[in-house]
């Protein structure tokens, strides 16, 4: 593989904000040579290294690439446009963190999808690496672009530029992928993505050709490979027990978003939150054990020295042996002076009596998601949070010493109205005066996007005008001193959903916004509103299709050929209920019949 | 209770970590080497440790200095030194080359022990045209013997520029001509009351030579510092 002129590199480093960013060599990262022809996988996460080292994910499969003889996988961010310029100027293609080598030189790029507005950074890498944008202009000199991640459930917006999709959990699918490339080095792009096809979880776009009917909607996928499969099945590990996970992690040299330890304590969520995507498309939840992820937080703080160990999950406070779990890890990290960070809890009491066990001191802030100003918009969310719940909770907060809370909302959801407005301001009002209490309160509104693989994936998403008049009602209900109120920028949350919901076409729309100097869209400096309205309206991309639309049942939607395990008819049956305000229960409590258990067996059924 | 100073290496990709990163890493160095140190009393307790004197990024360093101490009964001594020497070795990320651990005698803190700082630097000189500046405008004793050397230096805290003379903290000064480059080698103050940058020294140097630096091609080296 070629390298990047030391010199020249050096050079540059003298002139970039940062230039940690770009050195590789950290703690616990890895000498990527071994013997014989391993198969090179350079992983790349398209935004800045400070937030694509806070990934676990990263972790994860880095760990386990590594660990196989045959396999050298490397890191690759998107370089701060600073390094960018630069790096254009001396034409210096994107290269790797560990050997420094071209990303164009490896085997596999794998990119990582975990928001729709990082997709003009995965255009813009590949046009640095000097690897064609389109799948189809790349040839044998060119390395096979897969990417995986939560977005991948929808492929389609990407499926021209992607040669190979991975949908489900990444870790043995991808070593998978590498173990057949090397076996069929050498016989060509189109005869391994033939081969790999049938792969569970793996989806080749190319091999699939989508027509439209007159009104917009798709008539019709045709396989342009017969040995194809129609549907693509998610990829799912059992047992999280049974896979590795990093003991080693890397330790950055400047600080990233989340700088830390981290353990998965489980994968999935129980409660059936009908907005939330990744509730529906990591189920069934599955537990590493409390022994275990004891066992890997001190590994991986004897190997790293991090001072915080972080929990990760959805909803950690839902962990069988949360308490006992949390009150041992407590008391572990108190004895080596490692502070225990659990950033999804749910605030009920086990969790105060694990907070304030933590925070004995220093009492941080809390956070509480209502998400919901009213209870009856709350059962249409089936967010099974009660007004009770919240005071209970602020009271608790209060006796225990807690000053700060924030409070997380979302606004734009199915069926809302100025009530629902009103009952945020109400809360939010409630919770900074009430009994003579001072709470500081700060309230973060998001604007609902719609997703694929949830109930409310055939709603219509609000328009800029409505999120506006909106946050315009609430800055004036949340004029009270002591509420700090936060919100979204609307036009990004209307790409971030046409980018959700898209299909083939509009990718063009993407490429053409790429073109015209978009990229970082997801950092409100970088975000350039006009040019992407205009690229969009050039390329044809209307989002009055795309997002404002009420799609029907019976539509074909780009995502439908994927097989999540979770039955349409379910989110079918979901969505009917949310229109009646009628709530579904935990999953812990019953089985609701998602088709998950058909799929493979979910351990939350007794 | 025993105070210790860990003499290192600072050489590679490691120069572009700045000093608070450095001592992040510090701390988790430590923590992986399971060497627990003293803590600070007070609202944040933080362990007790401190670099020497602060190194610019991009310099490298044959000659940095970590004070620490530690918390554990043992005897302070050779021994001891050796010991901590090796756990520390072991897990150093790369660049990073310990020299070796002593116990420190003087109570006083290292940072404030420290009056000098030796630098070597590179310059780049492709088509001789630095070293024809230098020796048509006499070279470094011309540039030494003028009555003040100032140079424009911007405040910490306002962003305005003022000219400082910084004659008196230029305490040595060589200047070798190798193959296509230029090596300059000097010692200047460095502590808590004096501090002398070898950049301000660079840009007054060219300021007289009549010549634009490029700070990018400069590849700085501390060899030694004096305490």
């Amino acid at each position: 593989m070629r390298k990047i002129d030391k010199k020249t590199f050096d050079r540059l480093l003298g002139q970039v904000e940062k230039p940690a960013r770009y050195i590789g060599t950290e703690y616990n990262s890895r000498k990527t040579e071994k013997p014989g022809e391993p198969v090179s996988f350079a992983f790349a996460f398209p935004d800045i290294y400070e937030i694509g080292m806070s990934y676990m994910g990263l972790e994860i499969l880095y760990d386990i690439l590594n660990e196989d003889k045959d396999v050298c996988c490397e890191r690759v961010f998107a370089p701060a446009t600073d390094m960018e310029e630069l790096m254009r100027e001396n034409h210096m293609p994107l290269f790797t963190l560990e050997s420094k080598s071209h990303v164009k030189d490896f085997d596999i790029l794998g990119f990582t999808l975990q928001y729709e507005m990082s997709y003009t950074n995965v255009l813009n890498m590949l046009d640095m690496a000097g690897i064609p944008l389109y799948s189809k202009d790349r040839g044998e000199d060119d390395p096979i672009v897969i990417a995986g991640g939560p977005c991948a459930f929808n492929p389609e917006p990407l499926a021209d530029f992607i040669d190979v999709f991975v949908i489900g959990d990444g870790e043995y699918i991808d070593l998978e992928l590498c173990r057949e490339y090397k076996a069929n080095r050498g016989k060509g792009r189109v005869e391994f993505l033939r081969r790999i096809c049938k792969m569970k979880g793996i989806y080749v776009p190319g091999f699939y050709e989508v027509t439209y009917k007159d009104d917009g909607t798709i008539d019709e996928r045709k396989k342009t490979f017969e040995g194809a499969p129609d549907i693509i099945e998610r990829v799912m590990i059992d047992d999280l027990d049974a896979v590795r996970f990093p003991t080693s992690p890397i330790v950055p040299y400047i600080k990233t978003v989340h700088d830390r330890a981290v353990v998965e304590i489980f994968r999935g969520c129980t409660r059936g939150c009908r907005f939330c995507q990744a509730g529906m498309i990591y189920r069934p939840v599955r537990e590493r054990s409390r022994e275990r992820i004891e066992e890997l937080a001190e590994i991986q703080l004897d190997n790293t020295g991090y001072d915080e160990l972080g929990l990760l999950s959805l909803s950690t406070s839902d962990h069988s042996e949360f308490e006992k779990l949390a009150t041992e890890l407590t008391e572990k990290c108190a004895a080596r002076n490692v502070s225990l960070s659990l950033p999804s809890l749910r605030l009920d009491n086990v969790s105060f009596k694990v907070l304030s066990g933590i925070q004995k001191y220093k009492k941080s802030g809390l956070t509480f998601a209502p998400e919901a100003g009213t209870q009856r918009l709350r059962d249409v969310i089936n967010k099974q949070v009660s007004e009770q719940d919240l005071t209970d909770a602020a009271n608790t907060a209060m006796e225990l010493g807690w000053r700060r809370v924030k409070l997380y909302f979302m606004i734009g959801l199915p069926t809302e109205t100025v009530e629902d407005l009103e009952g945020i301001g109400e809360l939010g009002k409630k919770l900074v005066c009430d009994k003579g209490r001072r709470f500081s309160v700060t309230v973060s509104v998001s604007n609902f996007v719609p997703k694929p693989f949830t109930p409310f994936q055939w709603h219509p998403q609000d328009r800029e005008e409505d999120f506006r008049r909106k946050h315009d009602i609430l800055s004036s209900l949340l004029k009270v001193k002591g509420v700090e109120f936060n919100y979204h920028e609307s036009y990004i949350s209307i790409l971030e959903g046409l980018f959700a919901r898209g299909d083939r076409r509009v990718g063009e729309g993407l490429k053409l916004a790429w073109e015209r100097g978009c990229k970082f869209d997801g950092w409100s400096e970088s975000f350039k509103d006009d040019v992407w309205r205009n690229a969009l309206s050039d390329a044809s991309v209307d989002p009055e299709f795309y997002c404002f639309r009420d799609r029907g049942y019976e539509e074909i939607l780009p995502w439908d050929f994927i097989n999540s395990g979770i039955k349409r008819d379910y989110l079918i049956s979901e969505n009917e209920k949310a229109r009646i305000g009628s709530t579904t229960k935990d999953c812990r409590l019953g089985c609701n019949d998602c088709g998950i258990n058909s799929f493979t067996e979910c351990r939350m059924l007794k | 209770m025993g105070k210790y100073i860990l003499t290192f290496k600072k050489q590679g990709y490691i120069k572009y970590t700045s000093h608070l990163d450095m001592m992040r890493l510090f701390n988790r160095m430590f923590s992986r080497a399971g060497i627990s140190l003293a803590y600070t009393q007070g609202f944040n307790p933080h362990g007790k440790m401190s670099l020497c004197q602060p190194l610019s990024l991009g310099y490298t360093s044959l000659c940095e200095m970590l004070e620490f101490e530690i918390r554990d009964d043992d005897v302070p001594g050779d021994e001891k030194c050796r010991e901590l020497f090796e756990k520390i070795s072991a897990v150093m990320p790369e660049g990073l080359t310990a020299v070796d651990v002593k116990e420190a005698e003087n109570s006083r803190s290292l940072a404030s022990l420290c009056y000098k700082a030796a630098y070597d630097i590179v310059i780049p000189d492709e088509d001789g045209n630095i070293r024809r500046h230098i020796e048509e405008t006499g070279g470094k004793e011309a540039f030494l013997s003028q009555d003040r050397i100032e140079v424009m230096k911007k405040k910490k805290k306002s962003r305005d520029s003022v000219s400082v003379d910084i004659k008196k903290g230029i305490k040595k000064l060589e200047i070798e001509y190798d193959d296509r480059k230029i090596l300059l080698s000097t010692e200047l103050d460095a502590g808590s009351s004096e501090n002398l940058s070898p950049e301000l020294l660079l840009r007054a140097f060219f300021d007289f030579l009549h010549i634009p630096l490029h700070r990018e091609t400069l590849e700085i080296q501390r060899s030694a510092l004096f305490v």
